[in-house]
């Protein structure tokens, strides 16, 4: 794949100022044209062999006929004369430069006409004349699923990115993404957490971490999957590059599984694009009164695939079936629990926080108890010591401020039937409750997500 | 000559009007390193004199404000010019003002009318000396507060002039000498209106705990929270659950007042905590006190009660800067030519914020607000004010069920104050003889002498300073708190339990570092 003529493509792909319609053209051009006899002595079929060989020519063909193919690929009037000159000065780099600066960054590039780039990227309605990456590609043979969502998420939306991510990762399915704040990010680094592969594609250049705050994100997918970008190192994160990278997203992958979304908003944008490039469509359902999980919702009622629970994931790329050997999970997740920047130690030790949350309430919710688990309502926590009644009233996806806690945990207080609450301590009060939950607190069991509100962990 | 007083800040001095009239060409002179308003008096006081059917002399008329080093400015002193004026044409007599202090204001018909100050005049004459106030009548409840002197009010020059020609024996009978009544004042002013009542308060326990601790220790607090919480309702609540003023808190903040022109008939004295809650559109001489002849600000009217600064990112970071040093020195010193003035300003700092511009984080259906925007709009409270708030409070949106149910019995102010009051005792007794008065007051090495803590607690404090990357000055604020609530407990130990209670009221650091 990667000849000598593979550095005048790289030249090619990184002039700004003339369009990737306008790259096409001008390659198409320059490989169906005599010229190619002339100057490489040999026909114009090599051209589909070894697309280099266009890009050469546009490199070293004089600039009169240079002027023709200009022409042949196409009349655009407009930036037609900046396009041109930026072709000239670029004529005065040298690709050999341009290839040591990017491998001196370690940065690779492909291009779309070369061997290697994935299929599926090259077949959708408007391709990447290449792609720019630090780590590696996706091959386009694994399987490969976007998972994308609000950048400003609510708790719900990023318990569920993790679980999804994880247990997708996990089992060798690809997560692509843009490294975004919010369920981009916590999706990509979940798959990664749990051993899995992942791919961000970036609406900048691959050598900019954007947002900044993904820095370790950023580092970690150059190990284990890649970073991603159709336009050349250097280029800065605007506004207007971010939509055109979406379909990228979508492009590299078989399947699209939105998490949360706005009614309006930018997730949904990829969801178009996913649509005409033929992609299925997965979508989160949540409360019709979240406005996070509105997209989500339309979505559904639209057609997509409705998505509990990863097991409906893992059914689209494997067949049904495919609800898995539990234990060999549960070490999945062990490890991946342990593994750095997953937070305090003692934590990965709990069965709760390994298995799912939701899956656990599931199940407790579908035996008929009196009260025995919780999923964060009242009515769950009516006896036992007090930090398991509080650890009960809370879930892991709202957060509830204190003032509720203590309420809540008084109301149930005052309603349990006499005999239990013999067992129990005295009345809560703002003291003692206050206690308990610094001290669940310290040990890590819940985390105050915003000032006064607390979510178990 | 003739005795009269002027303020500079809340401390008084007096000062020395002669008069004397002589030989010459027909003239009005005065002199003493007054400026052009003090000057104003002499005009004044010619017309009414005339219209009191005095006619004066057409001599040369002198007269000097001693000591002629200190510069006189925004002082009124129409009515002793007057009474020199007087003494001079011999229609009074020098031997009746020895020991007298006059002041007022004098209308061009005669009248005399009410100067600001007079209570800090009156107490400073009491100290030199003075036996007999002649002050406005207005102004008589206000002297008549202080003990040990005999103050009189006049209405009119007239009214003077009638009252000291009349014996001596006779001019108590004539116009008797003002007298109030102070056990009876504050005891009304007990059963008066009342502040709103916690009881009144659906709820927010924590919040009310944490006005309990602010009251009992003098903590300052900020409340965060979305709009139509109850947070003014709670912060209104505050001076009902502070102790009821002593007589010496009044005398200062009415001395306060009476300088600033605000004690009005009938109210000799400030005798309920000042609550005061400015706009954010304040400007700086406004909040902090000053003006050409500078008068005190909201700190000084707010001294031994509260501040409340709603909105509070809304107010310049200039202005809330101007608060700090206020916050640690507890006066405020305004320097000008003519001098320092000096207002005290000890007060509870309340405040009250949005938790972001829109005000509704952290509920994902309403805020849309970004993660820069938050921090911008809370970065404009300024961290040093922030470490100077003790507690720091959320205040969460109220269920449907607590403005719907039946209304459990909620705790009412009154026994509230009992606690905090014998909180106040526990402090008093604790800091005798040295010059702190409250908890808050204590520095570092204060909290070392009188926050002695065990084993465990020193354990427990470890634990959360390294869990959650404390500075030093959170974990003082920590001991200063649990110190207050340990007597709210009528403990003297303090305990884990406090050290935690302590440590959910710093979420100001969590604003700081955003979330």
């Amino acid at each position: 794949m990667k000849n000598t003529n593979h550095k005048y493509l790289c030249w090619l792909a990184g002039i700004r100022g003339i369009g990737r319609a306008k790259k096409y053209a001008l390659l198409r051009a320059a490989g169906e044209t005599s010229l190619f006899n002339i100057f490489f002595s040999v026909g114009a079929a090599a051209f589909g062999q070894d697309p280099g060989l266009a890009a050469r020519l546009l490199y070293t063909a004089p600039e009169k006929e240079l002027r023709f193919l200009w022409g042949e690929a196409g009349a655009n009037a407009q930036g037609s004369r900046e396009g041109w000159q930026a072709l000239l000065q670029a004529r005065r780099q040298d690709p050999d430069r341009v290839v040591e600066e990017l491998a001196h960054a370690g940065i690779s590039f492909i291009g779309a006409p070369e061997e290697g780039f994935p299929q599926k990227l090259k077949e959708i309605p408007d391709p990447p004349f290449g792609i720019y990456y630090k780590g590696s590609m996706p091959s386009g043979e694994e399987p490969a699923a976007a998972v994308i969502g609000a950048r400003l998420a609510s708790g719900y939306g990023r318990e569920q990115a993790r679980r999804f991510g994880r247990r997708i990762g996990a089992r060798g399915i690809a997560v692509i993404s843009g490294m975004a704040r919010g369920i981009d990010g916590i999706a990509q680094k979940a798959a990664l957490d749990a051993g899995g592969k992942s791919y961000a594609v970036l609406g900048c250049g691959v050598d900019i971490c954007y947002p900044e705050e993904n820095r370790e994100l950023y580092e970690r997918l150059q190990q284990q999957g890649g970073v991603l970008s159709e336009y050349p190192p250097g280029m800065q994160p605007i506004a207007r590059l971010f939509p055109p990278r979406n379909r990228i997203i979508s492009g590299l992958a078989d399947l699209v599984l939105v998490i949360e979304a706005r009614k309006r908003s930018g997730t949904l944008i990829t969801v178009d694009m996913a649509l005409e490039q033929g992609r299925e469509v997965y979508a989160l359902p949540g409360r019709v009164s979240d406005a996070l999980s509105d997209g989500c919702n339309r979505l559904i009622r639209q057609g997509a695939g409705p998505a509990t629970c990863p097991e409906d994931i893992l059914e689209y790329f494997f067949g049904t079936g495919s609800g898995e050997n539990e234990a060999r999970e549960r070490n999945v997740e062990k490890a991946a629990a342990k593994a750095p920047g997953q937070g305090r130690g003692s934590v990965a030790d709990q069965p709760e926080t390994v298995m799912d949350q939701t899956d656990i309430c599931r199940q407790m919710i579908d035996k008929q108890n009196a009260g025995q688990q919780g999923d964060g309502t009242p009515e769950c926590a009516a006896s036992g010591p007090l930090d398991q009644r509080i650890l009960r009233l809370l879930s892991t996806e709202d957060e509830k401020h204190i003032e509720r806690i203590l309420e809540e945990i008084k109301e149930i207080s005052l309603s349990a039937p006499p005999a239990e609450s013999a067992d129990t301590e005295d009345p809560v009060s703002l003291p003692g409750l206050v206690s308990c939950l610094m001290r669940l607190k310290i040990d890590g069991k819940v985390e105050e997500s915003s000032a006064g509100y607390y979510r178990k962990i | 000559m003739v005795t009269t007083g002027a303020v500079r800040g809340i401390s008084s001095y007096l000062l020395r009007v002669e008069t004397n009239i002589s030989s010459g060409l027909p003239g009005f002179n005065m002199v003493g390193f007054m400026s052009g308003e003090v000057r104003e008096a002499g005009e004044r006081v010619r017309v009414a004199l005339k219209n009191a059917g005095i006619r004066l002399p057409a001599a040369r008329i002198t007269v000097n404000l001693a000591p002629a080093d200190i510069p006189k400015r925004g002082i009124v002193i129409d009515l002793p010019v007057a009474v020199g004026e007087l003494i001079c044409m011999e229609m009074l007599r020098q031997e009746d003002f020895e020991d007298v202090l006059v002041a007022g204001e004098l209308g061009l018909n005669g009248e005399i009318r009410p100067v600001r100050g007079v209570l800090p005049m009156v107490q400073t004459a009491k100290e030199q000396g003075i036996r007999l106030c002649i002050v406005p009548k207005e102004n008589l409840e206000e002297g008549a507060v202080v003990e040990g002197i005999k103050v009189v009010g006049m209405r009119s020059l007239n009214e003077l002039i009638m009252y000291m020609t009349t014996s001596p024996r006779k001019r108590d009978q004539a116009v008797p000498p003002g007298k109030v009544d102070l056990k009876a004042l504050f005891e009304d002013a007990a059963a008066g209106p009342a502040d709103p009542d916690f009881s009144e308060v659906r709820g927010q326990a924590v919040a009310k705990k944490a006005m309990e601790i602010a009251a009992a220790g003098f903590h300052n607090l900020l409340m965060t929270g979305p709009p139509g919480t109850g947070k003014s309702m709670l912060a209104k609540c505050l001076p009902g659950i502070m102790p009821p003023m002593t007589l010496e808190e009044s005398m200062e903040i009415s001395a306060v007042y009476s300088v600033a022109g605000l004690l009005g008939q009938g109210e000799p004295l400030v005798l309920r905590r000042p609550f005061l809650a400015p706009h954010h559109s304040i400007t700086r001489t406004a909040l902090v006190g000053g003006g050409i002849i500078p008068m005190p600000g909201q700190i000084s009217l707010a001294h031994r009660g509260v501040l409340f600064l709603d909105e509070l990112p809304e107010f310049g970071r200039e202005q809330l800067d101007l608060l700090r040093q206020p916050l640690e020195d507890h006066e405020v010193t305004i320097v000008r030519q003519s001098g320092s003035y000096r207002y005290p300003s000890r007060f509870i700092l309340l405040g009250a914020c949005n938790p972001c511009p829109c005000g509704h984080y952290p509920d994902r259906n309403r805020c849309r607000c970004k993660p820069w925007e938050i921090k911008r709009y809370l970065g404009r409270i300024s961290g040093p004010l922030l470490d100077r708030m003790d507690l720091s409070i959320t205040v969460p949106r109220a269920r449907i069920e607590d403005l719907q149910s039946a209304g459990g019995k909620e705790e009412g102010s009154a026994s509230v104050r009992a606690r905090v009051m014998e909180a106040c005792e526990r402090q008093q007794y604790r800091f005798r003889g040295t010059g702190l008065r409250f908890n808050a007051d204590m520095g570092a090495a204060d909290l070392e002498k009188f926050c002695p803590l065990g084993e465990k607690e020193k354990g427990c404090l470890k634990d959360l300073f390294e869990s959650e990357a404390m500075s030093v000055r959170a974990y003082h604020r920590i001991i200063r708190v649990a110190r207050t609530i340990a007597d709210l407990e009528g403990t003297e130990r303090i305990r884990e339990d406090h050290i935690y209670l302590a440590y959910t009221y710093r979420q100001g650091d969590l604003l700081r570092f955003g979330r």
